[in-house]
């Protein structure tokens, strides 16, 4: 009796649950095409400066894109043309290309939005883009208030000029930027930041933003007015995924939920290749990139080339490619990617592990005896905690030494990283993507800038890439690069670990994806379902 | 009782100012700054300067402390840093909504489910019953709600296709079961336990064998004499357990998708987002402050003898 009373309320509680969640949803229709990303930082193409690219990049689009041989392939521009001087861009604007509301992009956008990047109050990371352009980096500092100073000029309704301080080779490609977009300036002026509201947003691409929900959905439409190609795909949801997307991603994508993704987990690679059906939809996408370990070149031991040499001698760089990614990074025995001009693997360092025993011997620590213990810095992202304990592993194997590890929160990681600045480390771990595929995006933004705190200060070096920067024939410019990678590889301030791979997953039935420039965009606009 | 409410509320003041205090002096003191957060290149240090201008970062901590106190107090909770075109407040009414939502909905499955499978459980003489209930209990105890979320995303979601694996399309959507259920598994548990053991005690007290010789109803009296008098301790376990579903878990929205208050407020931290850690925190604080005011209240309707000491 009592009993009964009590499974009634049971039942009852029970069937309110079921009551509360309601009807599973049906599967969406193919005329959208379906995808989760991160939150994008700023839907604000001037701003965008880390992965909300990749969804910018559907509705704004630059001027033109550089194919695989690094030539421009033009797309909202009409001509791009180098002055004799070497420094003036003349690039005449396709007027066939539209805002979202039909309006003509017209030059004064392009100025207003390159003005706008390098404008401090906007407080954009992309300013460094146009560092090349004369008096932008005074501008951008604030030194210099005049902002028709800068070498960025309107000389018609479609017609505009870029003039760099020097003959800047490398500025080619950097116009093909996907950063580097124009922006509507009447918009912009009347909304302020604002101006990104799906209510107010106009874009100039493929598809235009039609809805936005916080750390929720992005939904685009095909742009009516747009110049280019019209796409054959209507609309795109985004799904925002916060936190690890990679797993999120595959969860939805096994279920059907979405049509194609960006990465996979690294615990999740070796079944997804395993696996007859997924394996298939894999498309992997080596990039122009590297990661490596480096040291602070302002230090004892470190400033010993010989320890620099025996510790890079004794990495199992196999090691680390199939513990984190299964095999699919590509091992990277130089730090300038292959792809990139003026890299050469022929400069690898050379050595069994019993000449990088005698190295350290020489450099006064036999058996690694009497070296200091030392902290290997890295952030907790990337599998970069994996790579810290290999290298810890190797070292003490093979040489006889210890290392601690110290694993920052991604923010403090970088914040530590600018610290180096002034203070003093041991060894890190990092890496640079190609932002451009040209040997200035490493040889100058990366080693001659040194973002990353490396301190390697080398004459020779500094003076090649100086003449290389300015030096307008490409196979001069080639050499000359080719000689400072020698140098760099010697040198050794930094140990090349890998080249990491993108791990697309596409369905079958979406076709036409395909992988555009050194930063892996995708443009759904030239995609189709099949 | 209302001198005691009195009470309370102004005993609140000082544990909000101590929150407060204490939230954005370890907020400022986390290493990085907001404008650290973003791609792959270091932002020039005057751009900084001028970002740090523009939120009136560049003053003293001291300033920034009292005037985001002023503000607060006036329920401004300041801009995001992470998202410069929305203010704390516009975030807080997107996302907390969401999660009060989720959190209810959860805590009432909790509490529907859990009062008649702790009672079931307490007297049952079948040690089947008893041990599932219990092992019902100790699972949802000692498994974190990760764990459990991702196994129901896996085993409903990617295997059976049964709910969405990811994403949120509303309350009464497939989507919202996985991340009910999760929330759900602790109190749950807790409510379980806690009412199984306090109906095991007032079971065989004086009044319920007076009651059961007067001859009443089995039902009646569980409910009214046995019932009432074992809800006060589920009570204070059910409120522990609200204060924390109800603003939001950052696992449960983190992997199963839900734009939720729990999610945004560590997102915040990763992105030193100051204002919206400062102002989500005060509002967590407000809500815990509520929902043991409220936990304390539900002791006068039902327990006569806290009133009873209460009119001295």
């Amino acid at each position: 009796m009592l009993k009964s009373h009590v499974l009634k309320a049971f039942a009852v509680a029970a069937l309110f649950t079921t009551a509360l969640a309601g009807p599973v949803d049906a599967a969406s229709d193919k005329s959208a095409f379906r995808m989760i990303v991160g939150e994008p930082r700023y839907m604000d193409p001037n701003l965008a400066a880390d992965f909300a690219i990749y969804v910018n990049a559907q509705l704004f689009q630059p001027l033109a894109r550089t194919d695989k041989d690094g030539n421009l392939v033009l797309l909202q521009a009409k001509s791009i043309e180098l002055a004799p001087d070497g420094r003036t861009w003349k690039i005449a604007l396709n007027p066939d290309y539209k805002w979202s509301n039909g309006q003509p992009v017209t030059a004064a956008d392009w100025v207003y939005s390159w003005k706008r990047i390098l404008d401090p109050k906007t407080g954009s990371e992309t300013a460094s883009f146009l560092s090349d352009v004369e008096n932008a980096m005074d501008y951008n500092k604030g030194t210099l208030t005049d902002a028709e100073k800068v070498g960025i000029k309107a000389t018609g309704e479609y017609t505009f000029e870029v003039v760099t301080a020097l003959p800047a080779p490398q500025f080619r490609a950097k116009l093909a930027l996907p950063y580097l977009t124009p922006v509507p300036k009447a918009v912009v002026e009347e909304f302020g930041e604002k101006w990104v509201a799906p209510e107010h947003m106009l874009s100039n691409g493929p598809y235009k933003l039609v809805s936005r929900v916080n750390d929720q959905s992005i939904v685009m439409e095909a742009n009516p007015h747009y110049g280019g190609q019209k796409p054959a795909i209507p609309r795109i949801e985004m799904t925002i995924a916060s936190g690890d997307q990679c797993t999120a991603q595959l969860r939805a994508y096994e279920a059907d939920e979405i049509d194609f993704t960006t990465c996979v987990p690294s615990q999740d690679i070796a079944r997804i290749r395993g696996d007859a059906d997924l394996g298939k939809q894999l498309d992997p996408f080596a990039l122009a990139a590297t990661e490596w370990v480096q040291f602070d070149m302002r230090q004892a031991p470190w400033n010993d080339k010989r320890v620099r040499h025996a510790l890079a001698l004794v990495i199992d760089r196999q090691a680390i490619v199939t513990a984190v990614s299964d095999g699919t990074n590509r091992i990277a025995t130089t730090i300038v990617p292959e792809s990139i001009p003026g890299s050469n693997t022929a400069d690898a360092l050379k050595g069994s592990i019993e000449d990088a025993k005698k190295l350290l011997a020489d450099a006064g620590f036999p058996d690694g005896k009497g070296l200091p213990q030392f902290t290997i810095s890295t952030t907790s992202t990337r599998e970069r905690p994996l790579i810290a304990q290999l290298l810890q592993q190797m070292w003490a194997d093979n040489l006889g030494i210890q290392a601690n590890i110290n694993v920052l929160e991604a923010n403090a990681f970088r914040a530590w990283v600018q610290t180096r600045k002034t203070e003093k480390y041991d060894i890190m771990i990092n890496g640079w993507w190609s932002d451009y595929a040209d040997p200035a995006n490493w040889f100058g933004d990366l080693v001659t800038a040194d973002p990353r705190q490396n301190h390697f200060t080398n004459e020779a070096f500094a003076e090649i890439v100086k003449k290389a920067d300015a030096e307008t024939d490409p196979a001069k410019r080639a050499e000359l690069y080719r000689q400072a990678n020698k140098i760099l590889e010697e040198e050794q301030p930094m140990t090349a670990l890998q080249n990491p791979t993108d791990l697309w997953m596409v369905k079958p039935d979406v076709q036409g994806l395909a992988h555009e420039g050194v930063l892996n965009m995708y443009h759904i606009g030239e995609a189709a379902f099949k | 009782m209302l001198s005691f409410l009195i009470k309370r509320i102004l005993s609140a003041i000082p544990t909000l100012l101590i929150a407060y205090t204490l939230v954005f002096f370890i907020a400022h003191a986390t290493p990085g700054s907001p404008w650290d957060s973003g791609g792959n290149r270091p932002i020039e240090p005057s751009i900084k300067a001028v970002l740090d201008a523009k939120y009136n970062l560049d003053k003293p901590l001291y300033v920034q402390y009292t005037s985001y106190l002023w503000n607060a107090l006036r329920g401004d909770f300041g801009p995001s840093y992470r998202d410069r075109t929305q203010s704390v407040n516009d975030i807080v009414a997107r996302f907390l909504p969401v999660s009060l939502k989720l959190g209810a909905a959860a805590m009432l499955l909790a509490v529907l489910l859990g009062l008649p499978l702790g009672a079931l459980a307490a007297l049952t003489r079948h040690p089947a019953v008893d041990g599932l209930i219990r092992m019902i209990s100790t699972l949802g105890i000692s498994m974190p709600t990760y764990v459990v979320t991702s196994i129901l995303i896996v085993s409903l979601g990617v295997g059976l296709g049964l709910v969405p694996t990811f994403g949120w399309k509303g309350l009464f959507t497939a989507s919202s079961l996985v991340p009910i259920f999760s929330l759900a598994l602790a109190p749950l548990a807790a409510v379980i336990r806690c009412f199984r053991t306090s109906m095991l005690e007032v079971m065989n007290l004086d009044f319920v064998r007076t009651a059961r010789a007067k001859g009443m109803k089995p039902l009646p009296i569980i409910i009214h004499h046995m019932g009432r008098n074992a809800l006060i301790p589920a009570i204070t376990v059910a409120g522990s357990y609200a204060a924390y579903v109800l603003v939001g878990s950052f696992f449960v929205e983190s992997i199963a998708g839900i734009p939720g208050f729990g999610r945004y407020f560590v997102l915040a931290i990763a992105a030193r987002d100051y204002p919206v850690i400062i102002g989500t925190t005060l509002i967590y604080a407000v809500i815990v402050v509520v929902i043991n005011l409220l936990v304390d209240l539900s002791y006068f309707l039902l327990d006569p003898r806290a009133r009873l000491e209460q009119g001295r």
